[in-house]
């Protein structure tokens, strides 16, 4: 065991844990404050989107690219003149979280972009024939219609900005990345990169489990041909899409036998 | 009533333009069950897509109730479409909502009641939440969906899926109600609940429905007016019963009775298309110009259908023209006032 790992205990390590996790947590959530908006403009104002606006999206879709086009190290040198002159400070956490925002940003953008873009759009056209403003297109069918998939894209890209800590922490602030490349690498000690590199790992495994299990949880949409209960609803069952209006009529009785219905599905396809 | 003057719309593309609809011309009465049938590119669903400018037209107007739509302001617009409710052929639910809360979208965004009041809505205002709720079950009794409240669409059959996109679409109590291909993507008896849905609908809340399809049974079973649309023009439109005793264009022949135009233009004999409309269809017209007037008459082809209670139908017979046969015959139909038509 080297003397760092000897330093550092239970207390440097869950120090270092704790600090990742904050970070990552803070710059996530500032982050989609801004992406999530952009994403929905992003997708709102494309050519078919609910409120075209050409000009606009191309302005926002060039910025966005040219941040997502940076890798993260260079954003990071290139900022810190930037995080100077608008934070007064290019190192330390505050610093750090500045770094990570503007990188995670755009990317987060073109997530929630690209899963408002699954919505359906007779779903959307249906609403457009209710005669929805453009507002409530937004919080009423885009954003709920979304749900699982804006998780799925959260998850993945609060794992990203995991990433993006550890190798902000090679410049400034905390983190099991700046514990691993400025306090173990120069002492050569081992154990504790690989103890860094396993608490990272399992930090991202949680946070992966979790949020898959939220989406899949908050899905309302059960397949055809799969026995997969609805979260929430009790006695729910899959009912082949071509039966009958008597068929269904009998509903009632047919949720309680759930298993006989299935095996009537497969029958039927 | 909805008038449509002179609709166009283009869809401009490199390779050349699409002309999708060319001139539309049509008024719907008010109480109709209007029906516009054509076959599939024949420009039926822009047309109907127009009435609620999910399509812009590229040039003409449509006029409901005397206010020309195509030429309103968007926050206009939104307001007018509530009262045109539309259901398609893919019904087009929200799958995170509930069948209740599906059914609740329109009361959740129906426009707020301004403060300084009246703001010329032509729909319900916003109201409470009790009472949006006791108008969700009210709907859904009307669609007899009471026990699926609780349900997501992914749980429900495509007939209980196009009764709920019913029942959020009449929400707000519409005076209009368009139907894009509603029942093209169920099987037959389910499409049979569904209309006649429809027509209780159109008699018990004084509905008016615009039917869009692509099947003569639609249209025969429920429709009091119809419109053939064809090649992006209106071909011939007039009440159901007219059209379909007596088709005049082609098309609408061709949807109507294509069996009759193959019997028509089989070899063999001079063919008479003797037409039923109302109550001849009863009398014994065949065996009478056997028996009576001695004519041989070939059957080719018959079919009576029922529409609104009356039996019309069509009946082809060929009849040689030897020892004055057929002109035996034609003295014979007319006397009995039976309609004919001399087909070449």
């Amino acid at each position: 065991m080297s003397r760092l790992f000897g330093q550092l205990g239970f207390e440097g390590f869950a120090l270092a844990t704790l600090e990742t996790i904050y970070l990552t947590l803070i710059s996530t959530a500032v982050a989609y404050i801004i992406g999530l908006p952009l994403g929905i403009l992003l997708c709102a104002t494309d050519k078919g989107g609910i409120k075209p606006i050409p000009w606009l999206n191309k302005i926002v879709g060039v910025i966005v690219n040219i941040l997502r086009s940076i890798p993260f190290i260079i954003l990071m040198v290139a900022l810190i003149p930037v995080s100077r002159a608008i934070i007064g400070t290019s190192i330390g956490n505050e610093a750090m979280i500045f770094m990570l925002i503007v990188a995670a940003a755009p990317y987060i953008a073109r997530m929630v972009e690209s899963s408002v873009k699954e919505v359906d759009k007779g779903v959307i056209e249906a609403a457009r024939s209710m005669g929805a403003n453009t507002w409530q297109i937004i919080w009423k069918v885009y954003l709920p219609e979304a749900k699982p998939s804006l998780i799925v894209g959260a998850v993945i890209s609060t794992v990203t900005i995991i990433g993006y800590s550890a190798m902000a922490g090679t410049i400034s602030g905390g983190g099991l990345g700046s514990l691993a490349v400025t306090q173990a690498r120069p002492s050569n000690a081992q154990d504790v990169i690989w103890l860094c590199v396993v608490l990272i790992v399992v930090i991202v495994q949680v946070i992966q489990e979790v949020g898959m299990l939220l989406a899949k949880r908050l899905d309302r949409r059960v397949y055809f041909g799969r026995a997969k209960k609805a979260a929430g609803v009790e006695g729910s069952y899959v009912e082949i899409a071509s039966s009958s209006e008597e068929e269904s009529a009998q509903s009632s009785s047919l949720s309680t036998k759930e298993d006989e219905n299935v095996a009537q599905d497969d029958r039927n396809q | 009533m909805i008038e449509i003057k002179n609709l166009t719309k283009v869809y401009p593309s490199k390779s050349g333009d699409t002309l999708a609809l060319d001139g539309i011309d049509l008024t719907i009465p008010d109480g109709a069950i209007f029906g516009i049938i054509g076959l599939s590119g024949a420009g039926k669903s822009t047309l109907v897509r127009c009435i609620n400018m999910l399509e812009r037209p590229t040039s003409g107007s449509v006029v409901i109730d005397g206010e020309d739509i195509t030429r309103v302001k968007q926050k206009r617009l939104n307001l007018l479409r509530k009262n045109i409710g539309m259901i398609f052929q893919n019904f087009n639910l929200l799958e995170q909502r509930t069948v209740a809360q599906n059914v609740r979208f329109p009361l959740d965004i129906a426009p707020k009641k301004s403060k300084r009041g009246e703001n010329g809505s032509p729909v319900p205002y916003r109201v409470d939440k009790a009472k949006r709720e006791a108008r969700v079950k009210e709907l859904l009794e009307l669609v007899e969906l009471s026990d699926k409240a609780n349900s997501y669409p992914s749980q429900l059959s495509g007939g209980q899926k196009q009764r709920v996109a019913i029942a959020r679409a009449l929400a707000l109590r519409p005076k209009y109600l368009l139907c894009d291909e509603a029942t093209s993507a169920l099987d037959p008896t389910t499409t049979k609940s569904i209309l006649s849905l429809l027509k209780d609908i159109n008699e018990k809340l004084g509905v008016t429905v615009i039917v869009i399809t692509h099947e003569m049974k639609v249209v025969e079973s429920i429709c009091t007016d119809v419109a053939v649309i064809s090649n992006s023009k209106i071909a011939e439109t007039g009440k159901v019963t007219d059209v379909f005793s007596t088709p005049k264009s082609d098309i609408a022949k061709e949807l109507i009775i294509p069996d009759l135009i193959r019997a028509i233009e089989s070899e063999g004999g001079k063919k008479l298309r003797l037409i039923f409309a109302g109550d001849e269809a009863d009398a014994p017209v065949i065996s009478g110009l056997a028996l009576e007037c001695g004519v041989k008459a070939n059957i080719l082809y018959a079919d009576t259908k029922n529409i609104d209670g009356k039996s019309f139908g069509h009946m082809v017979i060929a009849v040689s023209e030897e020892d004055g046969q057929l002109e035996a015959a034609k003295a014979y139909l007319l006397r009995h006032n039976v309609r004919f038509e001399e087909e070449l």
